[in-house]
């Protein structure tokens, strides 16, 4: 075939040879192999991060976070599709946008998913949340504002990340609401309120991570150097060996233009699409499928035979 | 090895952990020897090199 | 009307012969260890279906309570890492050889979506852990997934969703295409070696 490396035509002896036999070595090899190395390094396992440790290590942190979702400043409450009409974290390459194109699949009002739900749920045995509920929902959206801007001015001023500052007069029933919901974060209760769907069973983590997705794990990712522009997807917790094998996927994420804006994903994404691409279509790519011959290591596998 | 923070090395933009640098390696190395390194020659006269034969 | 069955057993036995499956020799140029890293993957291969087998049975919380369970992860873990490690060495060993040659494409081609597949198969099982890793990897992964719109059909933060698709799917998937891969190698031999110079190159070669 045209743009083929030819093959060498001459007949090859044959020998015996036993492939069950080599199977099977090659299993116990590695059998033993890994068996040895599951007993000397283990594997890592660091605990999941929970709501409820959240809100115990760094109150004013996660008073912080719950403002910006009922605010809809926060990651998520701007974030865009799939999960609201925002603009945050929008994708697009010009007019090409297959984030907009797929639109708002999974709807999270943030506001009231994250923040005013639970305190609804909560409100017949706390004290106070049904009447301050009632207060912020008929305000009008500038009273409300106004409520969140002198909240969150007071947060500003904290004096360390656990000092959680008294609510000012001005900030209403928003100083009333996020430390109640703080209250009920520490005990573990939005953690269950958020996975919450009125249903039994649940296995979809989707509002929970969403709640975290911001200053809560990455904090933790940056302590354990997990992050995207650390190289991050190809690490493991600890000192573990990572998915080594996402080298030139990680590689993008640390060069611009791709490390700065806001499409990287959608960049990289297309850039990868068209690498694996070429990578599975390798023997029809020219000069690529020639590379062989230069590379010359061919001679070495085969030395024998060249000698012969 | 084990849980904690992790090690890692810096080159300019590049940063790579410890573990991972230790795969890395690894892979040259196995690779390099399977190419350079024998397979353990037949023995005259056992069952292999009785059975070769110009095909 | 042609019998089904009988047209089916006819291609059945034109997919591979016994003989062809199972040689019992093979040609002198194939003695060099890089020709071990394919069998050194399929081992590794098993070891996690094993190692995967009993994780599952017992269900996604049991190696988080149980130190019999961790080891088991362990040994999970570790297959992982020898699997990818001896996939690329096999992967480097084909195109040094370039072992596309002589009608052997659709052999590439398979091995090249077992890569791809694997990945899946690992990203997957990373959400599975149920911990620390998954957790940031669900967070972090969905923007790119969204920046492409499946985000929401392959949602990295749909715990059933990702342990399904780990669990079931990607084994079968993976099991399937080594078959597939394994039937191709099999059946068209071994790649011969590259014609000896240049000047050789245009030369027919063996089908």
């Amino acid at each position: 075939m045209r743009g083929e490396l030819a093959s060498d035509t001459r007949k090859p002896r044959m020998k015996p040879y036993d492939l069950v036999r080599e199977a099977l070595s090659a299993l116990v090899a590695v059998v033993l192999l890994v068996t040895v190395l599951a007993a000397v390094f283990s594997s890592p396992d660091e605990p999941p991060l929970t709501i409820r440790g959240y809100a115990t290590s760094s109150p004013v942190a996660f008073l912080r976070t719950a403002l910006g979702e009922l605010d809809g400043t926060g990651t998520i409450a701007s974030y865009g599709p799939p999960y609201n009409d925002g603009t945050g974290s929008l994708q697009a390459i010009g007019p090409i946008s297959p984030q907009r194109w797929a639109g708002v699949r999974i709807p999270i009002d943030t506001a009231r998913t994250f923040i005013l739900d639970p305190l609804q749920a909560v409100a017949p045995v706390q004290p106070g949340v049904a009447a301050a509920l009632a207060q912020f929902t008929s305000a009008s959206l500038s009273q409300q504002a106004a409520w969140e801007k002198a909240y969150g001015a007071a947060l500003d001023a904290a004096s360390s990340p656990t000092a959680v500052p008294a609510a000012p007069p001005a900030a209403g029933p928003v100083g009333v609401l996020l430390p109640d919901l703080l209250q009920i974060a520490q005990v573990g209760g939005l953690d269950g309120l958020l996975l919450a769907s009125g249903r039994f069973y649940v296995t979809d983590y989707t509002r929970p991570l969403l709640f975290l997705s911001g200053d809560a794990l990455n904090t933790q990712a940056q302590r354990l150097h997990l992050l995207s522009t650390q190289w991050g997807m190809m690490n493991e917790t600890g000192n573990y060996p990572g998915a080594v094998w996402l080298w030139l996927y990680t590689l993008w994420y640390q060069v611009p233009p791709f490390s700065t804006s806001s499409a990287g994903d959608l960049m990289i994404m297309g850039i990868m699409g068209i690498l694996t691409l070429a990578f599975i279509l390798t023997p029809w790519i020219p000069g690529v499928n020639r590379l062989p011959r230069v590379v010359r290591i061919y001679r070495l596998i085969w030395r024998d035979w060249y000698r012969r | 090895m084990g849980s904690g923070l992790p090690h890692y090395v810096q080159w300019g933009p590049v940063s790579i952990t410890i573990p991972n640098l230790v795969v890395l390696g690894l892979m040259i190395v196995v690779f390099a020897a399977a190419l350079v390194l024998r397979l353990p020659e037949e023995k005259p006269g056992s069952d292999h090199a009785r059975g070769a034969r110009d095909a | 009307m042609p019998n089904m069955t009988g047209s089916f057993r006819r291609w059945l036995s034109t997919v591979i012969t016994a003989e062809e499956l199972l040689p019992e020799e093979l040609p002198e140029y194939t003695r060099s260890f890089v020709y071990m890293f394919g069998a050194l993957t399929l081992g590794s291969f098993i070891c996690l279906v094993a190692s995967g087998f009993t994780l599952a049975l017992f269900g996604p919380e049991w190696w988080h309570l149980s130190s019999v369970g961790h080891f088991v992860n362990s040994i999970h873990f570790w297959s992982v890492q020898c699997f990818f490690f001896f996939m690329v060495l096999h992967l480097w060993a084909q195109f040094f050889m370039a072992a596309w040659r002589g009608g052997r494409r659709l052999t590439w081609v398979v091995g090249a979506l077992l890569f791809v597949s694997s990945i899946i198969a690992a990203f997957t099982g990373y959400l599975s852990q149920q911990n620390l890793d998954s957790q940031w990897i669900a967070v972090q992964g969905k923007d790119a997934m969204n920046a492409i719109g499946i985000g929401a059909f392959f949602n990295l933060l749909n715990f059933g969703q990702m342990y399904s698709i780990h669990i079931a799917i990607m084994p079968a998937v993976i099991a399937a295409l080594i078959t597939v891969h394994l039937i191709l190698v099999r059946r068209k031999g071994l790649v011969p070696p590259l014609a000896d110079d240049a000047a050789r190159e245009g030369a027919p070669h063996a089908r």
